[in-house]
């Protein structure tokens, strides 16, 4: 939306000018014919809603030949409601239509979308629908006696059909905001009954009518298309970030190779590297895994994936949708220097309904429903893989992956505003089983969290608005190889983000709060420390010449206060200036910088109505992990903050057919990255592990051509070409060597995604997803050292990541059924991964003697099977 | 996976197939430990489809040194190990020359910081469980065996094993004075075709008889060794001490080795997946190597020839 420096809102609405009898009269309804309701439940955007409606004119040659039918149009309506540009999108069946539609759309009113809780200026779709109807009947002195009431409901979602035309061959009625409708003067006898919604295929049904009584009936009706985009409210809000991929989970639930997992669908987008084996990591624009911030409804949580990646830690049915930052994002979001995801939680239903789904790795079971004056959800899934494994695999050892998950929320009307608990939990544990005993031998590793969190969002005068969350957070992880080394910790935080924001005028808006946390952190490790000259052999230690495994139990608490305040100036119509100021300092730090003021500055120019310029640049800084501070184990004292100058340009530009294509150039460099060291302490000589001697440097270009969901039709195609790149710590040559910049280890130099989707009017979704990517360097082998003390060999690397792995090549296919009964749906989907059954490589061993290599190949083809139902 | 080269078992280029290190107390005991003032007589097995004469074998040591990497186990020195023979005309590099040839003997020198080295085990056994199964040191030695003909390099690193065992013996604390002194296993007739899968006792090959054409099962006689406890377990939960489990390693110059397949009912397959092999010979003549070792630094081998 280039003119609007405002929230990007697409939905489409729906009204009904019904043909009038012989003199060409319209009756339109004069009930407001508000959005239709979100398919899942209320939307976390709040579409406009209509509250004047105008009849258009029904154009009388239309009507004397029979034609119906309905326009579809493009309208903005702005912060007040008011209706704005009109463009016809679809002018329908008949050339009048057109300019009598737009006619009466110019005179609606309706209620602002609200976004975030503010009113904000929006373009919608709104459907003017022209239906033929015989003349009413004359006007009679006194009101007829009621003869059928009832309500239209949508088949499956059990949601009101809003506006529906009720004809009984004569009689009509239209249905309220609840889909009731009530019929008067029915004449004795048969009745046939139509019902025509824009949304919904027409419905007929034979009624008898008896005297002197009223029947109550309830109707159903079949959506055109269910997991319906028309309900759905999506699109970009105001943007704060040069490149921002907002999706919905309508949107992208049926995304092949997901397993229906909207999360996974990170993986898709530009500026993301492909991981190995699917892992589930996300290194976006050249960081390491761990620089990208996770956050659920404003809370940081530590994962984002279950053990491989075979799910995401929160259910589907929960999620409303996700923000993707991959760089230069706005200073509301800190110490991180890679990406930032933002996924949020809808709001729970009022009204009671559930879902279940189950596959081969899990089962998921969400419900939902009204409790006082609010509401909640509640969602929980667990694995269970270990039971699959326990069956397929006979004898032997075998690793038995097991996780769970849960979502709790509740939102209900607070001091003026809305309130909001929730709380999120997600447990992983990985075994190594004795299947014959089935007693856990060798090694264990688990890591689990829960956030437990209040929000509360409201708005006061003066134009102020405030949105707090504070959570208070458990994560706990454990890694043990019996009796060899144990590796546990249990951190607890407090975290509080406040965001104020200030609203004088549509030209400035200012942002300002705080994104802090206080950590304390417990560990017991044991763990044999190591000589540098141990630390650095590949050929083995015996003996005492180590130290003993050294138990290490302490705790240390911090802080990591955060402040940031971002300002949105638009001196021009189609100029806008948006500078912000993250100031970032970690407690625990206790050499070098502990605290860093990261000025960063976006900028957004509206070169044309379609198209926008954009640039942005800044600073970015990361605190350590609090493990890589423990001494003397593997980690370094005297960390300090990684940094990174990030900058990049790029337009947006609108296309037809509601598509828009997206293009980013991009440049970070990092410096003082961690990275590994052998150099020893110089006062106690113990190996440090690790230091800040690292730099970095990704650059590129990131591509989304993209095609919104519409006419049952969505894909995009995501292309990024870059070049990462990476310098050591000075230690991990040798003496007198040069130290050159070197490929990164996930440096992939073409990444190319096409997805594409079709739904068709009879349930059937067919989907496909291909991906191209670059192979990954590594670093060859250049001799092989024979072990004499047992025989093998040990490969002796060459020059860091100076050759690179073969391309990888993936088609993945779904098709989704939808069965709609009454009450509730069924779906079924297969989805198959791979399915040219192409050996991808993922890994490269070296050959017995290193003079050669072995190919590790991912996975073939890989049909998965799903069940999912809702009520 | 694919793409491995299983063809490891098969020597047709310079290799070092096994480092002996053998200490002579005149006791009769191939020992395997050192102490010092001992002298280790070093031995390569050395194969070489061209000969040995024009090969040559020099021995480096490399002691440690702190806060410094080794360079006979560190990577970086490894991409090219002639490199690191002249470095020890550096005394500052911890790189000693041991001499040159297939064998050369060693002595380990009585010198404050060999001593404090093994007498460092010695206190700090106390930090340790079960320390009286690990009272040993290790030195690194680089081989870089040089082919003149052909400009050919082979390189091997032998941790040798070092251990305070003079002391040992006449000590009484229960931390240590349970080490096992580790002895080079004592090997006996190639055999062929054996009978059962607990015992080496098929038809013994020596030298100059023929080779039975087709897959034939062979095993190696390995004796008992002085050392066949790696350390004597004390304690109610030291109750069982672990035996060594000396294994196999079979190469040839020609014919194909394939694993011998054990049963899986447990019957005797620990030592027959240890020791036995099928091997068909190629027709014409041939070497067949096998090297022993025993998991503590000690091994020993036979290389037979057949026509």
């Amino acid at each position: 939306m280039g003119l609007l420096p405002a929230a990007l809102v697409v939905c489409l609405l729906q009204a009904q000018a019904v043909g009038g009898g012989p003199d060409g009269g319209v009756s339109g309804s004069d009930a407001a014919a508000p959005a239709a309701p979100a398919d899942a439940g209320v939307p976390a955007v709040k579409p406009p809603e209509l509250t004047h409606f105008v009849p258009a004119v029904y154009p009388p040659d239309a009507e004397a030949a029979g034609v119906a039918g309905s326009v579809t149009f493009s309208i903005v309506i702005d912060e007040n409601g008011k209706v704005g540009a009109i463009k016809v999108l679809d002018p329908g069946p008949h050339p009048k239509f057109a300019a009598a539609a737009e006619a009466a759309v110019k005179q609606f009113q309706f209620s602002p979308a609200i976004i975030n809780g503010k009113p904000t200026a929006v373009e919608v779709e709104y459907r003017y629908e022209f239906v033929l109807r015989k003349a009413p009947p004359p006007p009679v002195p006194t009101e007829k006696p009621v003869s059928l009431i009832g309500r239209v409901v949508e088949r499956g979602t059990r949601a009101p059909v809003i506006a529906a035309s009720i004809d009984a061959n004569g009689p009509t009625a239209e249905t309220d905001a609840d889909g009731r409708f009530t019929l008067r003067g029915l004449p004795i006898g048969p009745v046939k009954i139509h019902i025509v919604s824009s949304a919904h295929h027409p419905l007929a049904i034979d009624e008898v009518i008896e005297a002197n009584k009223v029947k109550e009936v309830e109707y159903r009706m079949n959506r055109r298309r269910y997991n319906q985009f028309e309900a759905v409210v999506r699109g970009q809000r105001e943007r704060k970030e040069v490149a921002v991929h907002e999706v919905t989970a309508e949107e992208i639930a049926t995304v092949p190779g997901t397993q229906g997992d909207v999360l996974k669908v990170l993986q898709d987008f530009p500026g993301v590297a492909r991981a190995p084996f699917g892992l589930g990591l996300l290194i976006v624009r050249g960081s390491a895994p761990q620089d990208t911030k996770v956050y659920l409804d404003g809370v940081e949580i530590p994962l984002i994936f279950h053990f491989g990646a075979l799910t995401a830690v929160v259910n589907t049915d929960v999620i409303s949708g996700l923000d993707f930052y991959p760089g230069n994002f706005a200073a509301n979001w800190g110490n991180a220097m890679g990406g930032t995801v933002d996924v949020r939680t809808r709001d729970p239903k009022h009204e009671w309904h559930g879902a279940g789904h189950v596959d081969l790795y899990d089962g998921a079971a969400m419900v939902e429903g009204p409790v006082g004056n609010g509401s909640f959800f509640a969602s929980v899934r667990r694995s269970w893989v270990d039971e699959v494994l326990r069956a397929v695999v006979p004898s032997g050892l075998t690793v038995a992956p097991v996780f769970y998950d849960y979502q709790l929320k509740y939102v209900h009307s607070l001091w003026g505003g809305q309130g909001q608990i929730f709380a999120y939990g997600s447990s992983d544990q990985l075994d190594i089983l004795d299947q014959n005993t089935a007693q856990k031998i060798s090694f264990n590793s688990e890591v689990q969290f829960h956030r437990l969190a209040a929000r509360w969002q409201r708005g006061f005068a003066g134009n102020w608005r405030n949105d707090a969350i504070f959570s208070l957070g458990y994560t706990e992880t454990s890694n043990e190889v019996v009796n060899a080394v144990k590796l546990d910790g249990t951190l607890l935080t407090a975290s509080l983000r406040d965001t104020m924001t200030w609203h004088p005028s549509d030209k400035f808006t200012l942002e300002m709060g705080t994104d802090s946390s206080l950590r304390y952190l417990t560990y017991d490790i044991d763990l044999p420390k190591l000589t540098a000259a141990q630390a650095s052999s590949a050929f083995g230690t015996g003996g005492l010449n180590g130290n003993p495994s050294q138990n290490t139990q302490a705790s240390t608490s911090w802080a990591q206060p955060g402040f940031f305040a971002t300002a949105s100036w638009v001196p021009t119509p189609r100029l806008r200036i948006q500078p912000g100021l993250r100031f970032d300092a970690s407690t625990d730090i206790e050499r070098g910088h502990s605290w860093w003021f990261d000025p960063r500055l976006s900028l957004f120019f509206t070169a044309g109505p379609k198209t926008v310029l954009k640039g942005g640049v800044g600073l970015y800084s990361q605190a350590p992990q609090p493990q890589d501070l423990i001494p003397s184990l593997f980690g370094n004292p005297g960390l300090t903050f990684q940094r990174s100058f990030q900058y990049s340009v790029g337009v947006d530009q609108k296309l037809p057919y509601q598509s828009d294509i997206e293009v980013t150039l991009y440049d970070k460099y990092m410096w003082d990255l961690e990275t590994p060291t052998t150099d020893p302490d110089q006062i106690t000589k113990d190996p440090l592990y690790i230091s800040n001697k690292g730099k970095g440097r990704s650059y590129g270009l990131e591509l989304l051509l993209r095609r919104q969901l519409m006419k049952g039709f969505y894909g995009w195609i995501a292309y990024t070409l870059s070049k990462t790149t990476r310098l050591d710590d000075p230690s991990e040559v040798p003496m007198g060597q040069p130290n050159p910049w070197h490929l990164y280890d996930f440096d992939q130099t073409h990444i190319l995604t096409v997805i594409a989707s079709y739904q068709t009017e009879h349930n059937w979704t067919f989907g496909t997803r291909l991906r191209y990517v670059s192979g990954d360097p590594y670093t060859p082998y250049v001799n092989g050292i024979f072990n004499a003390n047992n025989g093998s060999y040990v490969c002796i690397p060459g020059d860091v990541n100076t050759a690179r792995a073969p391309a990888f090549f993936q088609a993945d296919v779904r098709i989704d059924r939808r069965f709609v009964y009454d009450k509730w749906i069924f779906d079924g989907y297969l989805d198959v991964q791979n399915v040219t059954n192409r050996a991808n490589p993922e890994a490269l061993f070296p050959n017995y003697n290193c003079n050669g290599y072995a190919t590790l190949t991912g996975i073939p083809i890989f049909p998965t099977i799903g069940l999912r139902a809702e009520f | 996976m694919s793409g491995f080269d299983r063809n490891d078992q098969i020597v047709d280029s310079l290799r070092i197939l096994g480092i002996g290190q053998h200490v002579d107390d005149g006791d009769g005991i191939d020992w395997a430990d050192a102490d010092v003032g001992d002298t280790i007589h070093l031995s390569a097995l050395v194969a070489n489809p061209g000969g040995l004469s024009t090969v040559t074998v020099t021995w480096l040591a490399c002691l440690p040194i702190p806060g410094q990497t080794q360079p006979c186990t560190d990577p970086n020195y490894l991409r090219d190990p002639t490199a690191v023979i002249p470095m020890a005309n550096d005394p500052t590099s911890g790189v000693y020359l041991l001499g040159q040839g297939t064998d050369v003997d060693y002595t380990v020198p009585d010198t404050d910081d060999v001593q404090a080295l093994l007498k460092s085990l010695l206190t700090r056994a106390d930090m340790f469980a079960n320390a009286q199964c690990a009272l040993y040191t290790q030195i690194p030695l680089l081989i870089v065996a040089q082919d003149s003909a052909n400009g050919a390099v082979f390189a091997a690193v032998k941790n040798i094993r070092l251990s305070p065992w003079k002391e040992i013996q006449q000590a009484n604390d229960a931390a240590y004075m349970y080490y096992v002194r580790n002895a080079n296993p004592a090997l006996g007739a190639l055999n062929l075709d054996p009978p059962v899968l607990t015992q080496c006792d098929g038809q013994p090959l020596y030298p100059g008889d023929t080779f039975p054409d087709g897959p034939q099962t062979i095993c190696l006689v390995v004796g008992q060794a002085q050392s066949y406890y790696t350390c004597t377990l004390d304690g109610p939960d030291l109750a069982n001490p672990v035996p060594e489990q000396p294994a196999v390693i079979w190469y040839t110059t020609g014919g194909a080795l394939s694993s011998f397949a054990a049963p899986t009912d447990g019957s005797g397959s620990s030592l027959a997946s240890r020791t036995f092999t099928v091997f068909t010979r190629p027709t014409g003549p041939f070497t067949i190597y096998g090297i022993v070792r025993d998991g503590r630094d000690g091994e020993a081998w036979i290389a037979q020839d057949f026509q």
